[in-house]
């Protein structure tokens, strides 16, 4: 009798922890969801402060020619949950976010804020904290999601995965995740730049593409930044991974391509009074991709001399790149400060406060090391 | 054990050959298969007269007439003061290797019953028991149900002592120990525990014993019968008591220290104490390179985790953790759900059902029925339920893994059919967090279990590289210089061993 009562208590014990515990408590059919792939928020009409886009994913056809479709849905809130949860007037299923890849912003919401327009992603338990964002160049982001898409069946899987591609290969731009813009913004010293994409005239019907990147201070678009722009500030990032180098003996020749191999770039600040100064080193290890037919550098100057051309372009590059930062906006994107909050933290109490101006004013010197790997398959004189 | 009833201590009735055939005659009334042969031999001074009981079909008859019923009628008979006619006969007229003389009506009986042919004799208040034995037995073959590819291929078949030559047979030595017991009240089954005296653990062997001794039961048809009455943790499906057709199998069990008991009647031989590694470890095991051993049984091992968790999972994944499956894989999931009426739980549960359904159904049908079965099971309950979206595809992709991975470790068969259910359940109500729950409850189980006082994970828990050397790989035989750790007092299995060979 003690022993089944001893058992009883066991089971039950057991049953309790059971449900205690129990962290899902949500048993629920995939069909029933709306599974999103990705959202455009722009500015509401009617009174609404929020005009959300939302690409589903629809099947259609049956049996073996099923085929996933894009389903577009779109309603307006004046917060983003509203906005999702207003879909259910339209739509017989829940939006599902788990599986959203990007997040595209219009450039009228980015110019009034993006914290407001984050937190619920951020908040809730759904949307992942790994999702892409951008920023629409088009007047509206929800213009983009309009786009048909082009490799794969859904636009922004499609962007998600050129995003991904031209981050390696490409250098411009490069992506950030939601997790990494809430780090920046919450940063002291280090302002936003995002993506960009607009949409590109083809034969048949528009395209997306990359273009460069939004630049922002604090929470708020001031600007845009070219594809190349956007390329040399990501050397300063030192978020290249990959990418070509166009070089040749003076700067903005582009008789040889380099391939980036592997890139490491280190910012030394340095503080005097209010004043600062930065020295950014730039290392290099790159192929010797291409040459234009003219000249053969390699028997000609040899591979030595290459590196150096290549060392003064991107030493200009970079410097210009970072003046013309410097004069267009009080935007510290290049994290020059939270370099000195790092490193230096009784300095960057001192300048903290006016720092927007000390950034404009700061002396910035740019060295470059490139070591060139290889040649290719081809050497020397071989095809000359 | 179960000794019989009312014939305990009875005698022969009298001296009379008349009378005692009479008593013969009414033990087994009603039973025509029994034989009374009247002989009469007038070549010495005085008629001798006999009768020989025998049970027509289970006695050799080439040997009866020219061992047992010639001799008888052409011996010639000097009386002797000192000795009585039984006597003379076992010791100058037989030619038979086992005679015994006795006067118990039990022992007459089964004699009777088991081939044995008994010899009344006029003036005798006794009886000789003539071994005559010749009834047909299967052949030895292989083993339907543990073929291997390389290895012997002698399996056991249904007579004990053809059974106990075989392992006598491998195992040449005065070591080696038999002890014959009796079961059943009715069918007075033989049987007899089997092991190596200077390796066995005792503790393991008084146990059997103790066990054995408690078993009262009318019939043993199969050693299942005494399984059930001696296993340890009764209700769980899972085995403490092993159980081959192989003699090779036993040979090897006997040298780690088990126990075996062989039952007449059955091929199935039983060791104790059953590990639950036991499972995995074929005998082929051993029989080929060890690297392919040890692949094929983590194989195995990871074989079973699947088979027991894949649905439960798979349910798991698809209704509460969807934002665990990679995007591509959700939205092909996503594509064949469309339009299937059933929750994906019931959708698995049924598959299930219909898996067992076949695979019972290709266990008990006849042969020629196969293809039928094949084409039916794989075309209409396969592609047409997926075609008429009655199931999704993946339910089907899902069932038919863990179905197959679940015949490969045949052994477990029982325990992995019931235990996913029991996981699949625990998936319904609470996601992965109860497939883990499931698990851990499944794992205290296992853990808790003994075989004969063995624990039953115990070479899966204890420390040191030599218990792990014959559980998830199987280490080469020069390293095996110890028996697995309980199984044996005597653990030293090669002395001086653990060498490489040069």
């Amino acid at each position: 009798m003690k022993k089944v009562l001893k058992t009883m208590i066991v089971i039950l014990e057991a049953a309790i922890i059971l449900f205690i515990f129990s962290g899902c408590w949500d048993y629920h059919e995939m069909e029933t969801y709306s599974i999103v792939a990705g959202m455009a928020i722009d500015k509401g009409q009617n009174g609404y402060k929020y005009h959300v886009t939302f690409e589903c994913v629809k099947m259609s056809g049956s049996g073996k020619s099923q085929q996933i479709e894009p389903l577009l849905l779109n309603a307006d809130g004046n917060t983003i949950f509203d906005a999702v949860r207003s879909t259910l007037r339209e739509s017989d299923k829940k939006l599902y976010f788990s599986h959203c890849k990007i997040i595209i912003v219009g450039s009228d919401i980015a110019k009034e804020g993006l914290r407001p327009v984050l937190d619920w992603m951020k908040r809730d338990a759904e949307p992942r904290l790994t999702q892409d964002l951008l920023v629409s160049k088009e007047k509206t982001a929800e213009e983009i999601l309009r786009v048909k898409p082009q490799s794969v069946q859904l636009l922004s899987f499609q962007i998600a995965s050129t995003l991904e591609e031209s981050t390696g290969f490409y250098g411009s731009p490069t992506s950030l995740q939601l997790y990494e813009v809430t780090n920046i913004l919450n940063s002291d010293g280090l302002e936003l730049v995002l993506p960009a994409i607009e949409k590109k005239p083809a034969m048949d019907g528009d395209t997306v593409q990359l273009s460069g990147g939004a630049v922002f201070k604090s929470d708020k678009q001031i600007g845009w930044l070219s594809p190349d722009q956007d390329r040399y500030y990501n050397y300063v990032r030192d978020k290249i991974k990959g990418g070509l180098l166009v070089t040749g003996p003076t700067p903005g020749s582009t008789n040889v391509t380099l391939e980036i191999i592997d890139s490491k770039t280190t910012v030394k600040p340095s503080v005097s009074g209010q004043s600062a100064s930065v020295e950014i080193n730039v290392k290099i290890r790159a192929a010797y991709a291409e040459q234009d037919g003219e000249t053969d550098f390699l028997t000609k100057v040899g591979l030595a001399q290459v590196e150096k051309y290549a060392e003064k372009t991107l030493e200009f590059e970079i410097e210009s790149n970072v003046k013309n930062v410097q004069q267009r906006f009080d935007s510290d994107i290049f994290g020059f400060g939270s370099k000195i909050h790092q490193s230096k933290p009784k300095e960057w109490d001192q300048v903290n406060k006016n720092w927007d101006q000390i950034f404009k004013a700061m002396k910035v010197k740019v060295n470059a090391e490139v070591k060139i790997d290889n040649t290719g398959l081809s050497l020397p004189k071989v095809g000359d | 054990m179960g000794s019989s009833d009312s014939f305990a201590g009875a005698k022969l009735p009298s001296d009379k050959l008349e009378q005692n055939v009479l008593y013969l005659k009414n033990l087994f009334s009603n039973d025509d298969t029994l034989i009374f042969r009247d002989l009469e031999n007038s070549r010495g001074k005085e008629t001798l007269r006999f009768c020989l009981v025998y049970t027509d079909g289970m006695v050799n008859n080439r040997l009866m007439n020219q061992d047992v019923i010639r001799p008888l009628l052409e011996f010639v008979f000097k009386p002797d003061e000192d000795a009585t006619l039984l006597d003379t006969i076992q010791l100058q007229a037989m030619f038979s290797n086992d005679v015994k003389k006795t006067d118990a009506v039990e022992e007459l009986i089964q004699g009777i019953v088991y081939g044995d042919t008994i010899l009344l004799a006029q003036g005798c208040p006794q009886a000789l028991i003539l071994n005559t034995k010749g009834f047909t037995l299967r052949s030895i073959a292989e083993p339907e149900g543990e073929r291997v590819i390389r290895g012997p291929r002698e399996g056991f078949n249904e007579s004990i002592l053809t059974n106990l030559s075989m392992v006598r047979r491998k195992i040449r030595s005065q070591d080696l120990k038999f002890k014959f017991l009796t079961f059943g009240t009715r069918t007075k089954t033989k049987a007899c525990i089997c092991y190596l005296d200077s390796v066995v653990n005792r503790n393991v062997l008084t146990e059997l014993e103790r066990r054995l001794e408690k078993i009262n039961i009318d019939g043993t048809l199969d050693s299942n019968y005494i399984t059930e009455n001696i296993k340890d943790s009764p209700f769980s499906a899972v085995k403490t008591v092993g159980s081959t057709e192989r003699p090779d199998v036993v040979a090897a069990k006997l040298l780690e220290g088990r126990v075996a008991l062989f039952l007449d009647g059955t091929p199935m031989v039983l060791t104790v104490p059953h590990l639950f590694i036991e499972h995995f470890q074929a005998d082929e095991d051993y029989y080929i390179h060890y690297i392919f051993s040890s692949v094929d049984r983590i194989l195995r091992i990871f074989a079973f985790v699947l088979s027991l968790c894949l649905p439960a999972v798979y349910v798991a994944m698809v209704t509460f953790h969807q934002e665990m499956l990679p995007t591509p894989l959700l939205l092909s999931i996503f594509a064949a759900r469309q339009g299937v009426p059933f929750p994906t739980a019931l959708e698995t549960v049924m598959m299930l059902i219909v898996f067992e359904i076949l695979r019972e159904a290709g266990t008990r049908m006849p042969g020629v029925m196969a293809q039928t079965l094949s084409i039916v099971g794989a075309l209409v309950i396969g592609q047409a339920a997926v075609e008429a979206k009655i199931v999704s595809a993946p339910i089907i992709i899902v069932v038919a893994m863990s179905g197959i991975c679940g015949l490969m470790i045949v052994r477990l068969k029982g325990y992995i059919i019931i235990h996913r259910y029991f996981l699949l359940l625990c998936a319904c109500t609470l996601g992965l967090y109860g497939v883990l729950l499931g698990l851990m409850v499944l794992l205290t189980g296992l853990f808790g279990m003994t075989s004969f006082g063995v624990p039953i994970m115990s070479d899966i828990y204890t420390r040191g590289l030599q218990s792990y050397k014959d559980i998830y790989v199987r280490a080469p035989w020069w390293t095996m210089v110890r028996r697995p750790r309980f199984l044996s007092g005597n653990r030293v299995r090669q002395s001086g061993g653990g060498e490489k060979p040069k």
